[in-house]
């Protein structure tokens, strides 16, 4: 059989770029590429913007983790992310590290960190654990410790981080900025770095998922996010190449997210959403399989039905190229698919703002840190 | 050149890999980097899988695709010697 297609021998070496084509391939195909899965919304620390509502019922079994994960397997999953809650609050970890492992998947563990048994880290290689992501908020205990309202929590997650990168273990610092800790975000930077991790700053506070807006008490006013959006911009230039990138057509004819499309969340208890922040609840494992919800739910042929183009306000929107569009926000901050969310729309406008700055007024992204 | 012909590549077996629609995905545990093989390069990946040695796979891609066999040869054997260094294969 002579195959059509053309002669060329090559990895693509971009890890962003090899990213980007699985999940646009996996959006084709409809296979859930990237599955994050919530192992228990019991948590030791008591962060004061947490969106977790822990309910009254049975965290999934070993056993039905098994199923699930031959089942999301079978589907095409390659990232597993294991989520909480906290995750180490689990006795079963390790049988459920070992099964993830056993299915094929690139791990990635989400955690605070600070509950992490030191003889565990040895073995997370051999699990195949990509990543972990630990949140800090604060370079500080005071700081941090007045989000996480425990005290002594600062220590033990900054000594697990310092033993895993010890073990080889890679790290992402999620710094997740808030009222509290704004003023010290650089510092916060600087700690990640002397700890040798990869980190992110994150601004979005999301409002619980029972709908509460307690968390958005803690939410830096977008107009104050800026600072942060520039710094993280002049280290790692991201505004530039989405600017560059971005063709209005070809905009028009993609769709939001992966939301859905190549990717899920389930929750500890089965149910299982298009993402990590869309409450539109597809099914529960419990009551079917994972397939069968994938294949069939109809909230997730809603999810998958929409274009870009459906979105009325979005599609015109001259702030389009700076844009990371997040229907799942959208739904989570006004019950609509299609409209936008507001913090989204102004988060947007920051990151305009910026971009003119640093790249239309004579800046450079090289500039030496402050 | 001749002693790679005769080695058999094999997948790393640490790294996690899907195929989605004839696209090869592949992280390797090392670096925790995503590699992303499409067409050709998928299918000489995918044959690493059956535990062939490189001179069989020249062989297989040259009766699958149109191209001559010293350019294949040339090519896959450049082309596997990247995977290896890249440790999504070895080569035994």
């Amino acid at each position: 059989m002579t195959r059509s297609r053309g002669w060329v021998l090559e990895t693509s070496s971009r890890s962003q770029d090899a990213l980007d084509s699985l999940i646009k391939q996996a959006s084709l195909a409809l296979v859930p590429a990237v599955v994050k899965l919530d192992l228990t919304y019991a948590c030791n620390q008591k962060c004061v913007h947490c969106c977790v509502v822990p309910e009254r019922r049975e965290d999934l079994s070993l056993e039905e983790i098994r199923v699930l994960f031959a089942e999301i397997a079978d589907k095409g999953c390659l990232y597993l992310s294991l989520s909480g809650g906290e995750i180490f609050l689990r006795k079963d970890l390790p049988d459920i590290l070992e099964e993830a492992q056993r299915c094929g998947f690139s791990l990635r563990l989400m955690t605070n960190g600070s509950l992490i048994p030191p003889e565990m880290i040895p073995r997370m290689r051999k699990y195949r654990v990509g990543e972990v992501d630990v949140s800090l908020y604060g370079d500080t205990a005071e700081v941090h410790e007045s989000v996480t309202r425990v005290a002594g929590s600062f220590e033990k997650t900054v000594a697990s981080i310092r033993r895993m990168r010890e073990a080889g273990i890679r790290i992402k610092i999620g710094l997740i900025i808030l009222k509290q800790n704004i003023h010290r975000f650089r510092q916060m930077v600087d700690l990640a770095e002397s700890l040798g991790t990869t980190w992110n700053l994150d601004g979005s506070i999301l409002r619980r998922f029972d709908g509460s807006e307690a968390p958005l008490a803690f939410q830096v006013p977008v107009s104050e996010l800026a600072d942060v959006v520039e710094y993280r911009e002049r280290r790692m230039p991201d505004l530039k190449h989405m600017k560059e990138a971005w063709n209005r057509e070809k905009w028009l004819e993609g769709v939001p997210c992966g939301a859905g499309r190549a990717m899920c969340t389930i929750s500890p208890y089965g149910d299982v959403f298009p993402c990590s922040v869309m409450p539109m609840l597809a099914g529960n494992i419990r009551e079917q399989s994972f397939a069968e919800i994938w294949d069939h739910s109809e909230v997730l042929k809603r999810v998958r039905a929409i274009r870009r183009r459906d979105l009325e306000t979005c599609a015109t929107c001259e702030l389009a190229p700076f844009c990371v569009l997040c229907p799942g926000r959208s739904v989570l901050d006004n019950g609509s698919l299609t409209e936008p969310s507001l913090f989204r729309c102004s988060e947007t406008a920051i990151h305009r703002d910026v971009y003119e700055k640093i790249y239309l007024e004579g800046g450079s992204c090289d500039e030496p840190r402050e | 050149m001749a002693e790679v012909m005769e080695q058999v590549m094999v997948h790393n077996a640490d790294a996690a890999a899907r195929v989605i629609d004839g696209e090869a995905f592949i992280i390797t545990p090392h670096d925790n980097q995503i590699h992303n093989l499409t067409g050709v390069a998928a299918r000489v990946w995918e044959l690493g899988g059956e535990g062939l040695t490189v001179q069989r796979i020249v062989e297989r891609i040259v009766e699958e695709y149109d191209v001559k066999p010293e350019v294949a040869k040339r090519d896959v054997i450049s082309f596997v010697r990247d995977l290896a260094q890249r440790k999504i294969v070895t080569l035994k």
